[in-house]
């Protein structure tokens, strides 16, 4: 049975540096998978790579198919098609992610109407209404004219997921959605896109470093090392069959009572001589 | 927004006082007499005196500004000394041809510089963007009035596609009345398509000449910014959106690169009016470049004061312009006021 989405060999490059060697992964309709590893581990490069969006430069082999058909990464129309409508994005810089010179309405309805090219402007408008309701942003309406810089990290945050849910995507693909926010922010966050997402029965791909909130959130990991996917089991199971390297990311954790402690770093809790997988 | 454009009016006057100032002060601070120069060495005390008094020389500095910038909005913009004749009839005529030619000149340096920097960021390809980075470089390096001579040579010499250095109409047209004074754009009022034509066949190389060295400056500036904001990640998300490559360009990035390119329009647009005269002199196009620089070397007061003044004026409304397009693109200039 083929999946959601069917991630082939993939084998990213950028310039000497091969960022993701030849990875192969496969997510089922309303699975939500969290992707952890190390800064540099290539998730970011993972997430883009199966959107087309990576630069230029970038040499990029293998195959992604998206409910059983492969994406045409230099095909920008074919690609636009895709993006948005059936695949969403969150960006991890919610100060970056937005346009400043335009309005978070201009931002929602521009998104709308590239899922829906014969919409309205009304409907657009519409809907960009309903989705800053569902991610709880209060007054939504006349908050349509403001100014990215006029909305607080979180609440940018919790437009950009709106703007990401507006083309009714069936996978959201989040790169670390809650890491440029504070910890309480961060829960909030966190707990809207879950809802809207248990809401839809959407597939998620949640890339973070933080296992705590894989954990709760998330029903499979998938844990990257220097390009390589390391593990992938059902999130309940991240204990028991615990990779040499997961284990150390995992005691590399900060926990309750840890106090006036150094926390180990990952290469003091890999075994002797662990260096690859 | 409105207290922006109250406060842009604001520094405006005072811009124009200042630049009035300034074109007042230098002139009278420049060696030798100008009634003595008007009438000559052989001339007496006397008349030069009496000379001396009609043109308010004898009356106190502070006076003489008074009567200037007052003469100035009144529409009294006193007499050529050089030439004998009523300023307002000299720049009357002149100005106009400057404006116009200017204008055309910054309007094609603008469009060209926005479409070949839109292509170009585009299109990153050895043509897309080589040819419009070489036509840069070329821009900022070669002299106008030399490029002026080349055009001539090759759309008039050599190909005859253009008219040569004949000024704004042939001898044998007439041209429109008012109310501008700018042929093109009074024969449009007039409906009259066959002089319209006729007079924009006319600014076409003048204005290309013109216009080479703000469209090198423009389109390096615009292209430089482009590929800033590219590598922005809202350019990123916008086409994790679903919005195509062109429409991101179109429609995301370039309303975050235009901006110093707008300002510095402003900028160059002023410099434009200041800098024709060599351009003029090659397509010898009876603009205000020369009377100036001949009413420069003769202290000849009441030309170059208005005519300073008056650039002043199309400066500051320029760049009132400007700062209002640039505010309503971004608010966060509507805001700052600075
Ligand atoms: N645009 C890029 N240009 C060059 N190298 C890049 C680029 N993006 C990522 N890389 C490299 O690819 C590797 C993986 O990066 P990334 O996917 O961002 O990791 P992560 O998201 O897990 O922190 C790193 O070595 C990084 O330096
Ligand atoms: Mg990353």
């Amino acid at each position: 049975m083929s999946g959601l989405l069917d991630i082939k060999n993939l084998e990213v490059g950028f310039g000497a540096v091969t960022a993701i060697k030849g990875i192969s992964l496969s997510l089922y309709r309303g699975t939500r998978m969290g992707i952890v590893g190390e800064s540099g581990s290539g998730k970011s490069t993972l997430g883009l790579a199966t959107l087309g969006l990576l630069p230029d430069f970038a040499r990029c082999s293998g195959e992604v198919l998206f409910d059983g058909t492969a994406l045409h990464w230099d095909n920008d129309m074919a690609m636009a098609g895709v993006r948005g409508s059936r695949i969403g994005f969150v960006h991890q810089d919610p100060m970056g992610a937005f346009s400043p010179v335009h309005t978070i309405g201009t931002h929602l309805t521009r998104a709308y109407l590239s899922a829906h090219p014969g919409a309205s402007k009304a409907d657009a408008t519409k809907a960009a209404v309903d989705r800053l309701d569902e991610v709880e942003i209060t007054d939504a309406k006349s908050r349509l004219r403001h100014y990215p810089h006029e909305y607080s990290g979180g609440m940018r945050q919790r437009v950009m997921i709106a703007a990401a849910l507006i083309g009714n995507p069936e996978l959201l693909i989040a790169d670390e959605p809650t890491t440029a926010l504070d910890v309480t922010t961060q829960a909030a966050v966190l707990r809207v896109m879950n809802d809207v997402i248990e809401a839809r029965g959407m597939g998620l791909i949640l890339i973070t470093h933080d296992l705590g909130v894989v954990a709760e959130i998330c029903s499979e990991v998938a844990v990257m090392y220097h390009g390589e996917l390391i593990q992938h089991v059902p999130v309940d199971q991240i204990h028991e069959k615990a990779h040499p390297y997961t284990e150390a990311l995992l005691k590399a954790r900060p926990r309750p009572g840890m106090r006036g402690e150094r926390l180990p770093t990952i290469a003091e809790l890999l075994p002797e001589g662990w260096s690859d997988v | 927004m409105t207290s922006l454009i109250l406060s842009r009016l604001v520094s405006s006057f005072i811009a124009l006082l200042g630049a009035a100032l300034v074109a007042f002060v230098a002139l009278r601070l420049a060696p030798g007499d100008a009634a003595r120069l008007t009438l000559g060495a052989f001339a007496t005390d006397e008349a030069v005196a009496a000379l001396r008094s009609e043109m308010g020389l004898d009356q106190s500095i502070l006076t003489q500004f008074y009567v200037y910038i007052r003469d100035f909005f009144t529409g009294d913009w006193g007499r050529s000394y050089a030439l004998g004749e009523p300023v307002r009839s000299l720049l009357g005529q002149r100005f106009p041809a400057t404006l116009e030619l200017g204008l055309y000149a910054f309007c094609m340096a603008f469009v060209s510089a926005l479409v070949l920097a839109l292509w170009g960021a585009h299109r990153k390809g050895p043509i897309s963007d080589g040819v419009p980075k070489a036509l840069g470089v070329l821009a900022l390096g070669v002299p106008q009035f030399w490029f002026g001579l080349v055009l001539l040579i090759v759309g008039f010499e050599m190909t005859g596609l253009f008219p040569g250095p004949a000024g704004r109409l042939p001898a044998t047209v007439t041209p429109p009345a008012g109310p501008t004074g700018m042929y093109t754009v009074d024969a449009l009022l007039h409906g009259d398509l066959k002089t319209f034509a006729t007079a924009l066949h006319h600014l076409f190389l003048p204005a290309l000449a013109l216009g080479l060295l703000p469209f090198g400056f423009l389109y390096r500036l615009l292209r430089a910014n482009l590929e800033d904001v590219s590598g922005a990640p809202f350019a990123l998300v916008a086409r994790a959106h679903g919005q195509s490559r062109l429409r991101v360009m179109v429609a995301t990035l370039l309303p975050n690169a235009i901006i110093p390119m707008l300002t510095a329009s402003g900028l160059i647009f002023g410099q434009l009016l200041a800098g024709s005269v060599l351009v003029e002199r090659v397509y010898n196009w009876p603009g205000a470049g020369m009377l100036v620089t001949q009413g420069v070397l003769q202290q000849d007061y009441a030309v170059v004061q208005v005519f300073i003044l008056l650039s002043a004026v199309i400066y500051i409304v320029t760049n009132l312009i400007v700062d209002i397009v640039a505010a309503s693109i971004d608010p966060r200039l509507a805001k700052g006021g600075a």
